[in-house]
């Protein structure tokens, strides 16, 4: 006589590409803490600067289109008074959110980042825009879960994001003649024409995109292989690309579009890495050696504070564009390798979840599998992670406040 | 071409299962025509909504960004999405590979995206229609938690207003709050405001009308309340914030006012779903009236049977009168349909649910009536084998009750079973039967009542002394500051605030009671000892007592200020239970969520400030760490996250409130309907047998009349205190698939029990009609 067994739960999960997939490639661990159970970070500020540049270029975009509906256009450059009103704006929703710059530097390079970017890259960018913050959406099949993993029936999940921009115009318009960045597109279009890789692109398409409130990564490690944040930032404009183009009355997306944002204004530390990558021979984008650029990227520091960026600004336009675009023709087999990659990520976040309700304890279920050390660094519980332990190199304490 | 009839066909394939004429009649019925939905419990409420969904969207080629269903809990919208793009998802293919499908109709089908049909809750449909409609200039709407809302509304509009012993409002406050002295202070006072401020907002009050009524005293003490509110408004727009009340009413008041933007999103829409319509308030049925007045179709789906959020605004009568408030409010006609028949409980439990529901006569005038010459009753269509009748147990003392019951629950799911006398031996499934097919439902899931262990309490220890013991997943249930590793990390971080200990005495958590600052008091001492305690580890010693003495290390120098934050994460190092436990980390999360609130309202960002050049500046940080952080985990204000009680352990023996039992479904369901009950205690004759309304009914009462839209309640106070009641255990009794177990003490039991209890089937004039044909077999 015995009783039935309780039906698993029906579920199809929700994953954001961006706060949950990325999250948990960032560290399963870090994101089981940070993104599913909400514990705030006491070092935010990768994630307050990523929204802050993001509500202020999307801010900066909506007073432009504005006036172009108002019938008087007008197109950066502004007064910088007039970018900081548009961030303090953004930084009291932020606040609203719970999320803080945590020290003055960060956020002074926050407002001084927004006021470059709107004043220097939004006149090209802002005319190309068709839509701005565009949530996507798609249900894709679960990849097969291991029936001892299998606690809840969930055969398919829901991919979500959100595209910063989208334009649609066409690049030959003369009205983008002169446009700097209409003519780095187009040059790379029919490099890719040439090359065999966009096949039967019509005339009328899609650009996707995304900007990143970071640094251009290096495009491999010092030892080979590629690191994960190159790869992944592909993979994930590549799949909005194919969600979009899912999407009733869109176009053929024809190219993803990688913005670095911090290229446009470096800091020190950021020149310092590029020179190191410069030295190993991991990064795409390279200035010509003798050039004020080399120059500039191979002197010393000059102050200790990282808060003079000065010099960092005379570095060419030309220059830090390249650095900052990234761009990633879309087509059949791209996408569907980074779709794949998504979905193999999905998965291990389902087994995830699965182990830990079948053994409660979060550090056996998590994978701890980082490959930045950035992440480790400023990582909250590096004094507990098994791997950092396996490894060796922990501190066995948590460290002390101090000055 | 017509295709209804092979839509029918490959869907019902696919799903394997045919739908019942009902739930056909549902899904089948025409685009534009309105509906109102009653389903009883297990009646595939769901599969009946998703099958009508997907009708819309692929048979009448609905667009489906053109169709808005909501729901009412943020759960229950997150399930129905998942059914209509899980079933969207595998039905497609299904019908563009099916030769009876006409072409013009798989070209539609081949073109679209089901992931567009709109979902949600109420209150985040409103954030997304405001967030896409804001102009330039203007922030997206980030409405507050609960605990800053209150703490707003009782610190900057009461408390900051210097009208707290104002006597009109104390007296006015007073008739809301019962016959009873006990318990009303200044937090009670400040919680009844805000239930006036949110009746008044949900119950779209005319406030003027409103506080022009009543005697001079009382029209004082309501022009004071306004005041109170409007200082509370003011404060949340200086931090840029927003409540989800004002989040509803700024909606309806753009649609209301002709915005061009919310309109556009309205004109968007052809169909509105509303599930769970039993507990919508005033202001939701205006809003979606608003959002269906361009496409005039709508259909809402619910069960008044199971209406238990009137406390938090629901209005029942909204869902009974639906057609006719329908067709004031919209114009036109709604056409009814009950689903009846219940695939989820054995025959004995639905006879179990259809006599609950009939035995009080008075109960049966506020019911949706049923059909012409039918019945409200469910059906049972289960086909789980083998049958229990319902079984009893009761005792005389619930240490007694808590034993015995933890000594069943350790047999069926740990030993060789139970036997049920005339039945057989009650035993886990052989395979995958574990913990988790089973639950304890209880008017409250509270492991302490005041300082009497309850009986979730008494069952936790007994399940502790088991070979092999048992463990309980019951976070929501467990007053935080009962749990002793919160005690001692709560008695840490007082010790790290305040070092000097000063600052627990000082007028700053003056808003809570003594027994708080008691708590606090306590949880020191208890870290204290530990800290003396010669096992307890050397470097969590060292850690806390750098802290504490602001002490960076050698050649190093503590910042003026540092985030509490950082110590909290810290001291996490040494308390494994928060870092490995899925249920220890959901109570952490309730101390960085203080935190955050500290940031929010206090002045000094939840910083530590060191600086003895500024001696107040130092004091006053503490102060807000102790008000904000400290205080709410201590007195029980803040509880755990729901949000994060993601589901239950298969492994561990699960408690919750039949509250938060609603939708969810158990093989074994033990229903607690009298464990409290010893005496005839007048506290609480509140769960039982209620002898006047509680303060959610007497403010309806005094509200209503002033009320937009809806009449006044037509009904006592007490008698929808007695309504409320059937409904909750109501819902506790449908939630079973196999074995329902009553427990209780003996006073409660159906049979001979003493003490009038509406769950052990009195009605409300104390006459006992257990229906005849449920026999309750006693263990």
């Amino acid at each position: 006589m015995s009783l039935v067994s309780k039906s698993p739960s029906f579920y199809l999960p929700s994953y954001s590409l961006t706060s949950d997939v990325l999250g948990f490639i960032r560290c399963g661990l870090q994101y089981r803490y940070q993104g599913v159970a909400k514990i705030p970070s006491t070092r935010p500020f990768q994630l307050w600067f990523g929204e802050f540049i993001h509500g202020v270029m999307e801010e900066g975009y909506r007073q432009y289109e504005e006036s172009v509906r108002n019938r008087a256009p007008d197109l950066p450059p502004w007064n910088p008074v007039r970018v900081y009103r548009m961030a303090r704006q953004i930084e009291q929703s932020l606040r609203d959110r719970k999320l803080f710059p945590n020290n003055r530097a960060v956020r002074k390079l926050g407002y001084l980042r927004v006021v470059t970017a709107i004043n220097e890259l939004g006149p090209y960018l802002f005319p190309l825009i068709s839509e701005a913050e565009i949530s996507l959406s798609a249900t894709r099949s679960m990849l097969p879960i291991p029936k001892h993993y299998q606690t809840r029936q969930v055969p398919s999940y829901e991919v979500t994001g959100r595209v910063d921009v989208i334009t649609s115009v066409q690049l030959n318009d003369p009205a983008h003649r002169g446009n700097s960045l209409v003519q780095y597109l187009v040059g790379f279009l029919n490099h890719e024409r040439a090359q065999g890789r966009l096949r039967n692109l019509p005339n009328d398409f899609e650009v996707i995109i995304d900007y990143k409130g970071a640094r251009r990564p290096a495009i491999s490690t010092a030892g080979g292989g590629a690191t994960d944040y190159w790869s992944v930032y592909g993979w994930q404009v590549k799949t909005y690309a194919h969600i979009r183009e899912k999407q009733p009355g869109s176009k053929r997306v024809a190219l993803g579009v990688v913005i670095y944002l911090n290229e446009l204004l470096p800091t020190w530390d950021d020149l310092a890495k590029l020179q190191s990558d410069i030295a190993y021979q991991i990064t795409d984008i390279t200035p010509t050696p003798g050039s004020d650029d080399w120059e500039i990227i191979h002197m010393k520091k000059p102050m200790k504070s990282h808060a003079d960026y000065k010099k960092n600004r005379d570095l060419s336009w030309d220059f830090r564009m390249r650095r900052a675009l990234r761009l990633e023709p879309v087509h059949q087999q791209a996408v569907a390798e980074a779709v794949t990659r998504f979905d193999r990520y999905v998965r291990q976040i389902e087994i995830s979840h699965s182990k830990e309700k079948l053994c409660s304890d979060i550090l056996q279920a998590w994978p701890q599998n980082t490959s930045d050390p950035d992440t480790c660094t400023a990582c909250d519980y590096h004094t507990f992670c098994p791997r950092r332990q396996r490894s060796g190199n922990f501190a066995t304490s948590p460290k002390l406040p101090s000055i | 071409m017509p295709w209804l009839k092979e839509f029918r066909a490959i869907y019902e394939t696919y799903r394997g299962n045919p739908f019942n004429s009902a739930q056909w009649d549902v899904v089948h019925a025409d685009p534009a025509e309105c509906l109102h939905v009653v389903a009883g419990p297990g009646t595939g409420k769901t599969t009946s909504m998703v099958g009508r969904i997907l009708k819309l969207v692929f048979h009448d080629q609905i667009p489906p960004g053109a169709i808005l269903a909501t729901s009412f809990t943020k759960k229950a919208a997150e399930e129905l999405r998942s059914r209509i793009l899980s079933q969207g998802m595998e039905l497609k293919p299904l019908l563009l590979a099916d030769y009876s499908v006409p072409a013009a109709a798989k070209a539609w089908i081949d073109e679209v995206d089901v992931n567009q049909v709109l979902t949600g809750t109420m209150d985040s449909i409103c954030q997304d229609i405001l967030r896409e409609s804001k102009p330039p200039g203007s922030a997206d709407p980030e409405p507050v938690d609960a605990y800053v809302a209150s703490t707003v509304m009782f610190r900057d509009g009461f408390l900051f207003s210097g009208k707290m012993s104002d006597k009109d409002v104390e007296s006015y406050l007073r008739d809301f709050h019962g016959p009873h002295p006990f318990g009303y202070n200044a937090t009670k006072k400040g919680g009844l405001i805000e239930e006036i401020y949110q009746r008044w907002n949900n119950d779209c009050v005319d406030y003027a009308a409103f506080a022009a009524s009543g005697t001079p005293e009382e029209q004082n003490a309501k022009t004071i309340v306004r005041d109170v509110i409007e200082r509370y408004r003011t404060k949340l727009d200086e931090l840029g914030a927003i409540d989800f009340v004002q989040l509803e009413a700024e909606v309806l008041r753009r649609f209301r006012a002709g915005d061009d933007n919310v309109n556009a999103w309205r004109d968007r829409l052809q169909v509105v779903i509303v599930d769970e319509y039993q507990d919508t308030n005033l202001l939701q049925e205006q809003i979606y009236f608003e959002m269906a007045r361009s496409c005039k179709t709508i259909t809402v789906v619910g069960d008044d049977d199971q209406s238990l959020y009137r406390f938090r605004g629901a209005t029942v009568e909204l869902f009974v009168d639906f057609p006719a408030r329908m067709n004031a409010g919209l114009g036109g006609t709604a056409s009814q349909h009950f689903l009846r028949e219940n695939y989820r409980s054995t025959q004995p439990i639905v006879d179990l649910v259809n006599g609950y529901a009939d035995l009080d006569p008075d109960y049966q005038t506020v019911r949706v009536p049923p059909p012409a010459g039918g019945s409200r009753g469910i059906i049972c269509q289960s086909s789980i084998q083998p049958v229990f009748p319902v079984v009893g147990l009761f005792r005389a003392t619930p240490e007694e009750l808590a034993e015995d019951l933890a000594s069943l629950i350790h047999d069926v799911f740990r030993g060789g079973g139970r036997m049920i006398p005339g039945v057989g031996n009650l035993i886990r499934e052989p395979g995958n039967g574990d913990l988790g097919d089973c639950c304890l439902l209880g008017g409250s899931h509270q492991e302490f009542a005041g300082n009497r262990r309850r009986l979730p309490r008494l069952l936790r220890e007994e399940f502790e002394s088991l070979n092999p013991r048992i463990d309980v997943f019951n976070p929501r249930g467990r007053s935080l500051a009962d749990i002793e590793q919160v005690i001692l990390f709560g008695g840490y971080l007082a010790h790290v605030i305040d070092p000097s200990g000063t600052k627990l005495d000082a007028s700053a958590i003056g808003q809570y009671a003594t027994p708080t600052r008691d708590v606090i008091q306590g949880w020191k001492d208890v870290a204290a000892n530990h800290h003396a305690d010669a096992a307890t580890p050397q470097d969590l010693k060292d850690y806390v007592q750098s802290w504490f003495d602001r002490d960076a290390g050698p050649g190093k120098t503590w910042p003026r200020r540092v985030s509490i934050l950082e110590f909290l994460n810290g001291l996490r190092h040494f308390f494994p239970f928060f870092r490995n436990d899925p249920e220890g980390l959901i109570y952490y999360e309730v101390f960085t969520r203080q935190f955050q609130a500290c940031q929010r309202i206090g002045s000094w960002s939840g910083d530590i400030i060191t600086n003895s050049a500024k001696p107040n500046w130092e004091e006053r940080a503490a102060f807000d760490l102790i008000e904000f952080m400290l205080g709410p985990i201590a007195s029980g204000t803040v509880g755990v996250n729901e949000d994060l009680v993601e589901s239950f352990p298969r492994n561990r023996f699960s408690i919750m409130s039949i509250h938060q039992a609603k939708g969810l479904e158990f093989p074994m369901v033990i229903v607690d309907i009298g464990s409290d009950f010893k005496v005839n205690n007048q506290q609480q004759r509140r769960n039982r047998a209620p002898e006047w309304g509680e303060s959610s009914h007497k403010l309806e009462s005094e509200i209503r009349p002033h009320a937009k839209g809806i009449g006044v309640p037509i009904r006592s106070e007490i008698d929808r205190a007695y309504d409320d009641l059937y409904r909750k255990f109501f819902v506790a009794f449908s939630r079973p698939e196999q074995v329902v177990l009553l427990v209780g003490l003996d006073k409660s039991r159906p049979d001979t029990g003493s003490l009038k209890n509406v769950a052990a089937g009195d009605d409300r004039n104390g006459n006992r009609r257990w229906p005849g044909n449920v026999p309750i077999t006693y263990l």
